[in-house]
């Protein structure tokens, strides 16, 4: 009953990426069509884009990466600031009385560990764009398409793909 | 070549229409949003139009199931009602009329029609997710385990194993029961 797609030789990944607390997103490229697999909660649902229909794709850069970054940096640098001064009135403290500090310190530290990553992750992989297909009949957003660079290596090879299935085409004897 | 509509998706205004100044943008002209655009065969692609249904001529010739008016072309390769040109709809091989279509997608007979698939295995893990209230365990086990009997045979996907993670999430549910029972054994009992 199983048809995996990796298993099937008719479809080669293009690329996945995770949807983040909701799940995920993969591109799949056959010969002549894109299919898009999107998983959203209990829902896997499927999309299948014909390369000949496609009429256009434009990837938008926008300010995600800037905005986030800027909250989660405001954030992140008073936690920073009371991890460094905690742990110091913790370990400077005498007759015990760096007990709450160093618990106080602890607390702070492990929200700004969780918070470290998050930051680094926004930052890292370059700027957040918006990408929008369009065909003769819709005009859709590819999701999990966020990055900049990677947007724009698949939308290359959606390019060759489709310049490949026109051209074979075009030469195809007439029966 | 067909003149297309396409805007800026920022300011919606109408961008160039020839595709080697769209390839070249880097910027709409209008708003000077930064944006790229990436055409495609389909773009230069005259549209093609769409089969007509032939009309009845004389008498005696076969008529279309839903549309009287016009000639058969040919039957339903489900129901074997006879369609118009227009009825006719190629999906996977065969010819299936607007009924069967509807059916076959209810159904999931048809895999070309197929647009979603429930994933069991996910539900198992976001119902483990109760395993962090204690008085959940023993609920969310029965669930996951229910599931995973009832589900079984429905249980697929196109991007993952669906069985392996769904017996997977009942086995931590189940592990997460035994060691619940463990320590309620150890604390009242013993």
């Amino acid at each position: 009953m199983s048809d995996l797609l990796h298993q099937n030789p008719t479809y080669r990944k293009l690329r996945s990426s995770l949807i983040p607390l909701v799940g995920s997103s993969s591109y799949w490229l056959a010969e002549d069509h894109l299919l898009v697999v999107d998983v959203l909660g209990v829902l896997e649902r499927y999309r299948k884009f014909q390369l000949e229909d496609i009429e256009n794709i434009v990837i938008r850069p926008n300010r995600l990466r800037l905005i986030l970054g800027l909250i989660l940096g405001l954030l992140l640098v008073p936690f920073l600031a009371m991890a460094i001064g905690f742990w110091i009135a913790g370990l400077t403290a005498t007759d015990g009385e760096g007990e709450p500090w160093i618990f106080a310190a602890i607390f702070v530290t492990t929200i700004a560990t969780i918070l470290l990553p998050i930051l680094a992750f926004i930052l890292i992989g370059g700027t957040m764009c918006e990408v929008r297909m369009t065909t003769a009949v819709q005009e859709i957003r590819l999701p999990g398409l966020y990055r900049l660079p990677k947007a724009r290596a698949l939308v290359q090879e959606l390019q060759s793909a489709a310049q490949r299935f026109t051209s074979s085409n075009a030469n195809a004897p007439v029966p | 070549m067909p003149t297309r509509d396409i805007r800026c998706p920022a300011c919606r205004r109408p961008l160039p229409e020839d595709p080697a100044t769209l390839n070249s943008l880097d910027r709409c002209p209008a708003c000077n949003a930064p944006l790229t655009i990436a055409t495609f065969p389909g773009f230069r692609r005259t549209p093609v139009a769409g089969r007509a249904a032939e009309r009845i001529t004389g008498e005696g010739e076969a008529a279309c199931f839903f549309h009287a008016t016009r000639k058969a072309a040919i039957p339903c390769d489900d129901c074997g009602r006879f369609l118009c040109a227009l009825c006719d709809i190629p999906v996977d091989g065969r010819h299936l009329c607007p009924t069967c279509i509807d059916t076959a997608h209810k159904t999931g007979t048809v895999r070309g029609l197929e647009r979603s698939r429930t994933r069991w295995d996910a539900m198992v893990w976001y119902a483990n997710l109760g395993l962090f209230t204690v008085i959940g365990i023993p609920f969310v086990t029965l669930f996951n385990i229910l599931v995973t009997i009832f589900r079984w045979r429905a249980a697929d996907s196109r991007v993952a194993n669906v069985r392996r993670r769904m017996v997977i999430g009942t086995l931590v549910s189940v592990l997460a029961c035994g060691g619940l029972a463990t320590l309620i054994l150890v604390a009242f009992v013993l």
